[in-house]
């Protein structure tokens, strides 16, 4: 591709991005927020599963936090853009305070506790003990965000340029920090911990910290979630979630910023795919059609296309390089996570 | 010009001129009637399905026979995972995409909870959620959420009253599943009981359905001195409950929820021994009850299910479920005339008086009015007496 066409195409992708609301009905616009709420969560577990290699099958618990946040919050009163940084805040704190001792884990033994986390959220958020916070069962509802006076949009439009204004922010900074010093230290403990101990990065921190930060991102994908769906009960936070938002990050490419949108629209709308297929058999079409992206692109459908791209400008005398070098399922360290 | 751009131009154009889509009555045509439904197709509440499929093949039968007023009924289903973010998707689908005249049947408190604010913002009916709990009989804040097909909290009212007329020196112990349906339970059994209830409750036991046994909770309720138990649980905890008194050969006044009272599934498990005496309301009929056998309603539930359904257990209590809901649609349909509107619809159902659907017990009497959504107020009293439930006259005011 020549840079004028790249450049153009952009410039085309992003017009879309911004006049998408402008154009399209009302339900599409929510379900293009929607899929931007899960390319952020998918994003935070990318940042742990795919650079740090430490596996999350609990995900959703910090996109509950988020959420939660949200929705207490907004519920006395406070402005929702403002409650954003202290839902923030708060997901970074459960995910450091997880990943601290979680750090010691390796590969099977992190995904069990992680799990663990998953099916633990839901009855938290019921307990008795808490209901005065948590609405209990019964859940919680949040007024939808209405667009400033100044501007005018609707409801669902404002939600989504909010939305998207959080996640380009949240995506560019993602980008920087993975191509940067600290992201270079983060992909060295996931491919060699004990080189990487050598060498004098801090790991057990350093994992402790990508998970604060893996939670951080999920978590305001959360909070993002409670404006949008204006509703939290605990039932929406089963350890579904937390499968679902793996399902995303290993489709999408683990292993790339660019594979967490992907895997945010394969979430979305797959299941309704699969629906339309087959009503009796949803669950089974689901199945086959993930059975069939594990065969024809185990690094996910980002590093499918990025393997294509490279494949097309690579001059004819030079050898394909092996596509499977590009695995985007971290491979568990178990030899080394249990020694430190 | 890029050629990409004006590819996506067009597109954005289609899509605007497509949603542009207007009509009187959003739904109605001449020769239709266009319904939306939301439930588990998929997920841990699959096992549910029934509330979907029932209604369904019951709007295809009258379909056959010319529809109502003279237009087909297509009632859309969608699939929402029994996740309450899916709910509010599939149904702002179904009112902007489909653009259904209103959302019937859809499935799981936490799920039409979800969608009833939006509903009720858009004044779109939101009629007989297959659900129990008494939050959506809010006439005040959600006047277009009407009728839910079991009422949790109207059983524990009866239950409380009972105890309070025939046991007023009871002491009561309530177990009870730690959601929506329990706690209505709670509720319910503690208004019923009146001024008596902080004397006579003596402990209140909360299980997740989701544990592999609930030894400890019964442990506790008998260890508390109660001689009389409310079960307010899904079947499966129900099972293990009674079975596990009659093991302890402990002995209380035992309160089953309807919900929970399946013959073939709860009772003969618990065995049927340990079930003698235990008392429970009846809503619908249980195919499974020999008492029904040559029952009208009966026959022609099982002649029904027979053709359309045949792929279902007709003893699924979801089925009877769906198959009142349906009833009760239909009812709504035709009593609101040919020229159907939203608010035609919601004052046709806010009419029902004295309604019995098919596969409902004898006495039932539906009714609902517009400051009450609570369809049942009387209940048939039902005693487990080793083989069936018997219905006996409790006297209850």
């Amino acid at each position: 591709m020549t840079t004028t066409k790249t450049k153009l195409s952009a410039i085309c992708a992003i017009l879309a991005c911004l006049s998408l609301p402008l154009l399209l009905p009302e339900f599409l616009v929510f379900q293009a927020s929607q899929i931007l709420v899960y390319a952020v969560a998918i994003l935070g577990l990318n940042l742990l599963m795919g650079f740090n290699g430490q596996i999350s099958m609990g995900h959703g618990a910090f996109y509950a936090v988020g959420a939660y946040v949200v929705a207490i919050l907004v519920g006395h009163g406070w402005p929702y853009w403002a409650v954003l940084p202290l839902a923030a805040v708060v997901s970074f704190g459960v995910g450091f305070f997880f990943g601290k001792p979680a750090s010691r884990l390796g590969g099977h033994y992190l995904a069990l506790a992680t799990f663990a986390l998953s099916l633990a959220v839901p009855q938290l958020l019921r307990h008795p003990a808490l209901e005065f916070w948590t609405g209990g069962s019964q859940g919680m509802y949040i007024t939808k965000p209405e667009a400033p006076s100044f501007l005018p949009l609707n409801a669902d439009q404002w939600l989504y340029y909010f939305v998207l204004l959080v996640a380009v922010a949240l995506f560019f900074a993602a980008h920087n920090l993975t191509t940067g010093r600290v992201g270079r230290a983060i992909s060295a403990i996931r491919d060699h911990p004990i080189a990487a101990e050598s060498m004098g990065i801090p790991v057990a921190r350093l994992k402790a910290i990508t998970f604060g930060v893996s939670a951080m991102y999920t978590g305001v994908a959360g909070a993002l979630s409670a404006l949008v769906i204006q509703y939290v009960a605990p039932d929406s936070f089963s350890m579904f979630l937390s499968i679902f938002l793996f399902v995303g990050a290993v489709i999408g490419g683990a292993r790339s910023i660019a594979g967490a949108l992907i895997g945010g629209m394969f979430i979305v709308v797959v299941p309704n795919l699969t629906f339309e297929i087959s009503k009796s058999a949803t669950g089974v079409v689901y199945a086959i059609v993930l059975i069939a992206m594990m065969r024809f692109a185990p690094a996910g459908i980002w590093g499918f296309l990025r393997a294509k791209v490279e494949a097309k400008t690579r001059s004819p005398e030079e050898k394909p390089s092996a596509q499977k070098a590009n695995v985007s399922v971290p491979i568990p360290q178990h030899d080394a996570s249990e020694r430190s | 010009m890029n050629m990409k751009f004006l590819h996506l131009a067009t597109l954005a154009l289609a899509c605007v001129a497509s949603s542009a889509v207007s009509a009187a009555e959003p739904g109605v045509t001449d020769k239709e009637i266009k319904i939306g439904q939301t439930g588990p197709y998929s997920g841990p509440a699959s096992i549910a399905v029934a509330l979907m499929q029932t209604p369904i093949a019951y709007f295809k039968m009258i379909n056959e026979t010319g529809g109502i007023h003279g237009r087909k009924i297509n009632l859309i289903s969608l699939d929402d995972a029994y996740s309450p973010p899916k709910t509010v998707e599939m149904t702002r689908r179904l009112m902007e995409q489909d653009n259904v005249f209103f959302m019937f049947g859809q499935v799981g408190s936490p799920a039409a909870a979800a969608a009833q604010p939006y509903l009720n913002a858009k004044k779109v009916p939101q009629l007989f959620s297959l659900v129990g709990t008494s939050r959506f009989n809010d006439p005040a804040k959600f006047p277009w959420t009407i009728g839910t097909i079991v009422s949790y909290k109207a059983e524990g009212i009866l239950f409380g009253k009972y105890i309070k007329q025939k046991m007023p020196n009871a002491k009561v112990g309530i177990l009870y599943q730690n959601d929506d349906l329990g706690r209505d339970y709670v509720e319910g059994v503690t208004e019923g009981l009146g001024d008596l209830a902080k004397s006579t409750i003596v402990a209140k036991v909360s299980l997740e359905p989701t544990e592999p046994t609930f030894d400890s909770q019964v442990l506790a309720l008998k260890a508390s001195g109660a001689n009389a138990l409310v079960i307010a649980t899904g079947p499966k905890p129900a099972v293990y409950a009674i079975r596990k008194a009659g093991e302890l050969g402990w002995k209380p006044q035992t309160f089953l929820t309807a919900g929970a009272n399946s013959v073939s599934m709860v009772m003969e498990p618990a065995g049927v021994a340990n079930g003698k005496g235990v008392i429970t309301t009846a809503t619908f009929k249980d195919p499974s009850d020999p008492r029904w056998q040559s029952d009208p309603d009966y026959i022609e539930y099982s002649a029904f299910m027979a053709k359309y359904l045949p792929q279902l257990n007709k003893n699924d209590s979801y089925a009877v479920m769906g198959y009142v809901g349906a009833q009760l649609m239909t009812k709504v349909l035709n009593d609101v005339g040919p020229n159907p509107t939203r608010e035609g619809i919601r004052k046709a159902a806010t009419s029902i008086r004295d309604y019995r659907p098919k596969m409902a017990m004898p006495d039932i009497k539906l009714m609902l009015t517009p400051n009450d959504y609570d369809m049942y107020k009387k209940l048939n009293f039902m005693r487990f007496n080793g083989t069936g439930w018997e219905p006996f006259d409790a006297g209850v005011l």
